[in-house]
């Protein structure tokens, strides 16, 4: 279970977060959306313990970020939005230095490493140096290393960047049987396709404030939009995005002048 | 439950953390380069540095062997592997210590502050007492051999100078990470930067002043220590030695027992309060670098940065935008340039101190010759700028070079014209006059100052020739840094400082002559800049260089 609670955070005199608040229960995949620069990676770093919330409560699995956060990352399994890898190790080799610091015995550690590697296509290339992945490749040894210790709550910042159209179908499908499991789920994305199809509720901030929350039908038939993409449009405070490109090609044909 | 569980820190994650260090460190890595992508070795530099240790040590163990004192040679010994250590820290500590990198792939990680914060410290402490150990070996080998051979003094000597670089090694590490915990985040990569130049100072102005400072003929002295003697760090270990040798003086008492506490409290201090809060500091580093995106991005307008008139071509405005901007926000970028000032600020104290300074037009070659590391130095610059500008941990952002239609050749000309301008040529400015002031003859040390111009940029023209890399494009690793400076103090241009002799021999004293030297030299260096022009051309446009959409391919994805 993840639980926040009138958060915020500022950057020197920018508010990022403005007391979000939401909850996301256990077998939940809860889709996380807003424009750029709306807080969505402020809030995960939060939840992770990479960045300290300047007020406001946050838990993961019943434990407070601040206060507790190595029994918070303990149970966390977290995809970042950056892809920070180790390049010079090899795929096993960064796999099995998640697992040491996750603290997983070596017989069972192995074991899995083989078998996400398995799953994930990369059994060839497991004593491949990581420099030489492309970035899907390199976003599922992340997907992996996530997933290694079987941590019940899942923090997911654009899990799908350069991932394969065959590797996105196996990824979904685990999230929702991860999900039935009773996982935790917290899925960052842009796409708001895949979000619509796989979260089973979404929350949509803006500004650092929430602008929504529910079902995707719900969250649009507040809105009075047809489809979410709409909704999303009409709640961000995006421009009409036709005449955003009108004034982007006017830009262009200024310059050919 | 060991000493170190007992302080937080888990020592199975230690072990995970240390190897992984060390194989990020020592493994070849790719990255794309003027030829597209590379390997790089970074042992090399290692044993560069390595060579450099080694070298130290063979002639400490000299004086070891041969000296009256005892007590003298160890403090002499003490003093060479704490200035081993300091350097290392000056050059690599915020890459080790305080870099964010390591946090952003393994801040989300269930791992004590303790624990990381000794991985850190533990990868640290394992290069520099490996290359204080190869210093350390043939210095102790000189302690045990000299009359009458004891094993006894000479493991004696190597304990205490390895416990020497190791408590040179944590004060710094104390002090830089107290200073990252005192001070502000936000303008803490700026005081850094300043507190480096000083202790530059400190470290390279100890090391050039300390044989200026032991007597002469010191070798058949039958030295005594005063009181004073206790302020110097690597006399407390050169105590402990003579104590941990049965000689039990007073002095040698106090100074040892000095050296123990002040090396207690730091490991203590360093692990017990340090290393709680150090992923606070470096979680706040990084937040420091977020708020300063975000102010910049929140800024109403949009800052242009002033280009001077000198710099017309797009591939000169391009280092230009570059080059500042490295300067005020890489802090690694700005330390590695910055630290050639005390370079040369301590070569021109020396030959201020040593009355060096005369005019070269009156002396001729002797005057050269006397103050020679100031020339030295000087033409030593442009292999420390060329070297700081190849690098970057943004280096694979360089793919923006190779996918467009910048004509590499000229980038890599404008870099070596650009880096003389804003780094190279204000040193030269600065030396010429202070030359001046000491020649007391405007026009002679202005003169003397365009040579010193005319061969800096000669210099320059043969590194870049030797070694034409598209700014920014090559990653940093271990000890590359070190081996610089090693090479700094060890190889140095003496061809340049040669010729420097022949000009004061054969052209100064002929005024007849200068008109003719100065015209060769600028026709020399036009037509090695043509040369150089053309090798790159065809290096990077008619070369191996890939063309088109394969150029795209090769660069913008990994090579699998």
């Amino acid at each position: 279970m993840i639980q926040i609670d009138n958060l915020f955070k500022s950057y020197g005199e920018k508010q990022a977060l403005r007391g979000i608040s939401f909850t996301i229960q256990p077998g939940e995949i809860l889709g996380f959306l807003g424009p750029n620069g709306a807080g969505k990676s402020t809030t995960v770093k939060i939840l992770t313990g990479l960045l300290q919330p300047d007020g406001g409560i946050a838990q993961v699995a019943n434990f407070d970020v601040v206060r507790e956060p190595i029994e918070v990352k303990r149970r966390i399994g977290y995809v970042p939005e950056t892809g920070a890898i180790y390049e010079s190790l090899t795929a096993y080799e960064y796999l099995e230095l998640v697992a040491n610091l996750q603290k997983l015995a070596p017989q069972i550690y192995r074991k899995r490493i083989d078998e996400f590697l398995d799953l994930f296509g990369l059994a060839d290339d497991a004593q491949n140096q990581i420099a030489g992945f492309s970035k899907g490749m390199r976003q599922k040894i992340l997907i992996s290393a996530a997933l290694l210790h079987n941590p019940p709550v899942l923090l997911f910042d654009e899990p799908l960047n350069g991932i394969d159209a065959n590797s996105a179908l196996v990824f979904k499908e685990l999230l929702r049987k991860l999900s039935r499991q009773g996982k935790t789920i917290l899925f960052c994305s842009h796409i708001l396709e895949v979000v619509e199809r796989l979260c089973t509720r979404l929350v949509i901030i803006n500004k650092g404030q929430l602008a929504a929350e529910g079902t995707p039908q719900a969250i649009a038939q507040q809105t009075g939009a047809a489809t979410l993409e709409q909704a999303f449009s009409m709640l961000t405070g995006v421009r009409d995005a036709v005449a955003h490109a009108e004034e982007f090609v006017n830009v262009l044909k200024t310059m050919q002048q | 439950m060991n000493f170190l569980e007992k302080r937080g820190v888990d020592v199975s994650q230690l072990r995970a953390l240390v190897r992984t260090g060390l194989r990020n460190d020592l493994r070849r890595s790719r990255f794309l380069s003027g030829t597209g992508r590379k390997t790089v070795h970074p042992t090399r530099a290692l044993i560069l540095v390595g060579l450099f240790s080694l070298m130290l040590g063979v002639g400490f163990a000299m004086y070891a062997v041969g000296a009256r004192s005892v007590l003298l040679a160890s403090i002499i010994s003490c003093s060479s592997v704490m200035f081993i250590a300091a350097s290392m820290i000056l050059v690599e500590y915020y890459a080790i210590i305080l870099s964010p990198d390591d946090f952003n792939i393994l801040g989300h990680l269930p791992m004590t502050s303790q624990t990381y914060f000794t991985g850190k410290l533990s990868l640290l402490l394992i290069y520099i007492l490996g290359f204080a150990s190869i210093s350390a070996i043939p210095a102790a080998i000189g302690f045990m051999i000299r009359s009458p051979f004891s094993l006894w003094r000479g493991a004696v000597a190597f304990f205490c100078m390895l416990f020497a670089a190791l408590t040179a090694a944590m004060l710094m590490v104390l002090f830089y990470t107290a200073l990252t915990r005192l001070l502000p985040q936000r303008p803490l990569k700026y005081i850094i930067s300043f507190v480096q130049v000083i202790a530059s100072f400190l470290i390279y102005g100890g090391y050039a002043l300390m044989p200026r400072l032991v007597p002469e003929h010191w070798l058949t002295l039958a030295w005594q220590p005063a009181l004073v003697h206790l302020f110097i760090p690597s006399a407390w270990f050169g105590a402990l030695m003579q104590v941990l040798l049965g000689n039990f003086e007073s002095w040698n008492l106090y100074a040892a027992i000095i050296g123990v506490v002040i090396f207690g409290n730091a490991a203590y201090y360093g692990l017990r309060h340090l290393a709680k809060n150090y992923l606070m500091i470096i979680a706040g580093d990084r937040q420091a670098a977020v708020e300063a995106t975000v102010e910049k991005r929140a800024a109403p307008s949009i800052k242009r940065n002033r280009l001077p008139l000198l710099f017309r071509r797009p591939e000169e405005r391009i280092i230009v935008t570059l080059l500042s901007g490295q300067f005020r926000n890489d802090t690694k970028f700005r330390m590695a340039i910055l630290t050639i000032i005390p370079l040369i600020a301590m070569y021109m104290f020396i030959a201020i101190q040593e009355d060096a300074l005369h005019d070269p037009f009156i002396d001729g070659s002797i005057s050269i010759a006397d103050s020679g590391l100031i020339y030295f130095a000087l033409l030593l610059i442009p292999l420390l700028v060329k070297q700081s500008i190849e690098m970057s941990d943004s280096h694979e952002a360089a793919w923006i070079f190779f996918a467009s239609p910048t004509s590499l050749h000229k980038l890599v000309l404008a870099a070596k014209r650009v880096s003389y301008f804003y780094f190279v040529m204000p040193t030269v400015v600065a030396v010429t006059v202070l030359f001046a002031y000491f020649f007391n003859h405007v026009a002679h040390a202005a003169l003397h100052g365009l040579t010193l111009a005319l061969l800096v940029y000669f210099a320059q023209q043969l590194v870049f020739m030797l070694k034409p890399t598209v700014p920014f494009s090559e990653p940093r690793t271990r000890g590359r840094q070190g081996a610089l400076y090693a090479m700094a103090f060890f190889v140095g241009p003496g061809a340049g400082f040669a010729a420097m002799i022949l000009i004061g021999k054969m052209i100064y004293p002929y005024p007849e002559r200068l008109p003719f030297f100065y015209a060769i030299m600028f026709i020399f260096i036009l037509a090695l800049d043509r040369v150089i022009a053309w090798q790159m051309h065809r290096k990077f446009t008619l070369g191996s260089q890939p063309k088109g959409v394969a150029a795209l391919a090769r660069v913008s994805l990994p090579s699998r």
